[in-house]
């Protein structure tokens, strides 16, 4: 928990003074001024994210999409179906970024410690992920109606505005 | 450790010369980058591929030749974070090895040109796949660091699978490539369980300490068993990428399903990259034990190595034996090989330099050698499959009228990879069996047990084996000479006969030149049996690069 907080905190500009103070724990209120921030931009983050995506997006309501469990496939029936191989994709995604934030996390630790070369180290990281998500971008390996080939192709994007099947 | 060291404890994050000694794996890695942004700037051509390809590759072996010029003779170099060894180390046998596969990856990129260029549609992500595993190659042998060992390792292997799938519509590479998977991952988790043993009994992931630790605590302490067992699940790893016998049954599938230029590159770059590892890792095992004491340690390293060594040579000749297709006799034949190099191996665990001297260099010849007799091999068989579409036996019938200039190199590979005289393959194997036969000399003994009694059965075992190859390869070669049902001729290209018949040459003359090629590989050696740098990597290294700095 120590470490959560003194990466939090390096973040918004008390980082001098909590540094300079002797020990966590009783009456610092520059640390409960840090803490208190960082659970406020944790909230902030996720209204403001969630409600920018409620304006910016399009909506197409679809009955699955008010399943009370939405994993892909029928939720309720057996379970020996033919998955859906086109969930790789989502596999895909996940790699890229999950590596990148499970390694941004020692980083941001250590930080303060090395300094400039850990900022670099960490630039050189995030161009070796973000060139190949770019690959994989243009690729069109990330559309979810790739695999389709020709007329049915087409026939699944025309469905997909009514709302499908 | 060192004043640098001390003086700033985050010696991982890399100067300029640390840099420098890692240069030719920075510039593959470049490489990688520049063929991913190719498809999103240029397109999906091949030539732009190709060229980015071609020119890191001859980039990275400028650097890899510079950096053998600067490596401190017979010592290592590296930077590690602050710990006991260097995560990464540049010393004569990485960079020899670099140069090594850098220039067999050129004759792989040349076999594709010429056979796949035209038709591939997915050229760079055959380039990224065929380099990445180049890079985890060089990293398996670039360091002393078992966490490092494992990132090379799966970094070799992963590409490797995709490769041997690599045509999504041949239902025999994708079946190969699905058996080669599975295989490579449960070798690596029972590696990673063995990993994970040694780091609980041991507490340290670099291992010169582990070997210290087996020095200190192996004969009395309680854990001897679970440290052997550890030991032995390590060791499992290795042999997966040696394809030595336990371990060897991906070989045969994979090499038969794949194309043949990933077949080629396969049989010999993976087997190489695990042979050097289990050689450093072996001489670390051997510099750390004080021989006097623990005699029995050391034997008992021999004689596993040099019974496995044995076994898989001798299943390899065997199972080669009836194969009607000719990639699968020659993936059987490379598992032989694999058991030949093996026992060089064995041969560093014998006590004193001269034996440490004496494996190591005929491991690195038979290795120089072995690439050649593989490429050569391989490119008439490419040929021949491009023509005929088939890589039965019976495709070959007739070849020295169908196409002369295609025969006649393969003969020269074939006979060489028997070794016999005339032919560099004879060199590699003489080397061996000369190190083999020198357990006598440097260290005799009566027991049944003894290093002499090993040494001998291997030599034995070796010439009786070479009896049996002799046969397979003569059918091959009976096959084209003096049979011939009147199939059309092979049309080659000029390019792939320049490719065949340079390998063919090459192991003319490389037998005339037996001097140099030995120095060379007695030069890339010594950086593993220096005593000073063995034991202790990360002494010598920081100071040597920090001393500049200063």
């Amino acid at each position: 928990m120590l470490s959560v907080t003194t990466t939090a905190i390096s973040i918004v500009p008390l980082t001098a003074a909590t540094a300079a103070a002797p020990a966590y724990g009783g009456a610092n209120i520059e640390l409960v001024l840090g803490i208190t921030l960082f659970v406020l931009t944790g909230f902030a983050l996720a209204f403001v994210g969630l409600s920018v995506g409620r304006i910016a997006r399009p909506r197409q309501d679809h009955p699955e999409k008010g399943a009370p469990y939405e994993c892909g496939e029928p939720a309720i029936g057996d379970s020996w179906v033919q998955f859906d191989l086109r969930f790789y994709t989502v596999a895909l995604v996940f790699i890229v970024f999950d590596v990148e934030v499970a390694l941004l996390w020692p980083w941001a630790v250590v930080f303060k410690e090395i300094g400039a070369p850990a900022f670099w180290a960490f630039l050189v990281f995030f161009l070796l992920i973000a060139i190949p998500f770019l690959y994989e971008w243009k690729s069109g390996y990330l559309d979810w109606v790739r695999a389709c080939t020709g007329q049915h192709r087409e026939s699944l994007l025309d469905g997909a505005g009514e709302g499908g099947d | 450790m060192n004043a640098l060291a001390q003086a700033n404890p985050w010696s991982a994050v890399p100067i300029g010369e640390h840099l420098f000694l890692f240069s030719p794996l920075i510039v593959l890695l470049c490489t990688m980058l520049a063929i991913v942004t190719c498809p999103i700037i240029l397109g999906r051509g091949t030539r732009p591929v190709l060229a980015i390809a071609s020119l890191g590759v001859i980039v990275a072996m400028i650097f890899a030749v510079q950096v053998a010029g600067e490596v401190p003779y017979g010592g290592t170099s590296g930077f590690s974070p602050g710990q006991d060894a260097g995560m990464l180390i540049a010393d004569s046998l990485s960079s020899g090895f670099q140069i090594i596969l850098l220039i067999f990856m050129s004759g792989v990129m040349w076999l594709w040109w010429i056979g796949s260029s035209e038709s591939e549609r997915n050229a760079p992500e055959f380039f990224i796949l065929l380099l990445g595993s180049a890079l985890g190659m060089l990293l398996m042998v670039s360091t002393t660091n078992v966490l490092m060992i494992v990132a090379g390792f799966e970094l070799a292997s992963l590409p490797s699978y995709a490769l041997v799938g690599f045509d999504k519509r041949d239902r025999a590479g994708a079946e190969a490539s699905l058996k080669y998977m599975i295989f490579g991952a449960v070798c690596a988790a029972v590696m990673l369980y063995g990993i994970s043993l040694i780091y609980g009994i041991v507490g340290s992931f670099s291992f010169p300490v582990i070997a210290a630790y087996i020095q200190e605590n192996l004969i009395f302490s309680g854990d001897r068993l679970v440290l052997i067992i550890a030991l032995a699940c390590f060791m499992v790893g290795i042999a997966f990428k040696i394809a030595a016998v336990p371990c060897h049954f991906w070989c045969p599938d994979a090499f038969e399903g794949a194309k043949v230029e990933v077949t080629t590159w396969l049989s010999v770059a993976s087997k190489a990259a695990g042979l050097l590892l289990l050689a450093r890792l072996v001489m670390l095992l051997c510099s750390a034990v004080p021989h006097d004491k623990v005699m029995f340690v050391l034997r008992a390293l021999a004689w596993g190595i040099g019974i496995m060594a044995a076994v898989t040579c001798t299943v390899g000749n065997w199972c080669a034996y009836k194969q009607t297709s000719v990639k699968r006799l020659l993936a059987y034949s490379s598992i032989a090989h694999a058991g030949y190099m093996m026992m060089a191996a064995a041969v560093f665990i014998h006590p004193g330099v001269a034996g440490h001297q004496a494996g190591l260099t005929a491991l690195l010849v038979y290795v120089i050698i072995y690439l050649f007799m593989n490429l050569g091999a391989f490119g008439v068989t490419a040929m021949v499959v491009w023509e005929t579409g088939n890589d039965r036996i019976e495709s070959f019938t007739g070849l020295m009228r169908r196409a002369p200039w295609l025969a006649v190199p393969m003969v020269i590979c074939l006979m060489s990879l028997v070794g016999l005289p005339p032919l560099a393959g004879f060199l590699g194997k003489w080397w061996i069996l000369l190190a083999l036969g020198s357990f006598e000399v440097v260290h005799g003994g009566s027991q049944w047990y003894s290093f002499k009694t090993l040494g001998w059965s291997l030599v034995i075992i070796t010439v009786l084996n070479t009896l049996l190859s002799l046969y397979y390869y003569m059918r091959v070669v009976v096959r084209m000479t003096l049979h011939d049902d009147g199939q059309p001729v092979v049309r080659a290209s000029i390019r792939g006969l320049m490719l065949v018949n340079a390998c063919a040459a090459l192991l003319l003359v490389m037998f005339f030149l037996a001097g140099p090629l030995k120095e060379i590989a007695g030069r890339c050696a010594e950086g593993l049996y220096n005593p000073g740098a063995a034991l202790s990597p990360a002494t010598q290294p920081v100071a040597t690069v920090g001393g500049e700095i200063e």
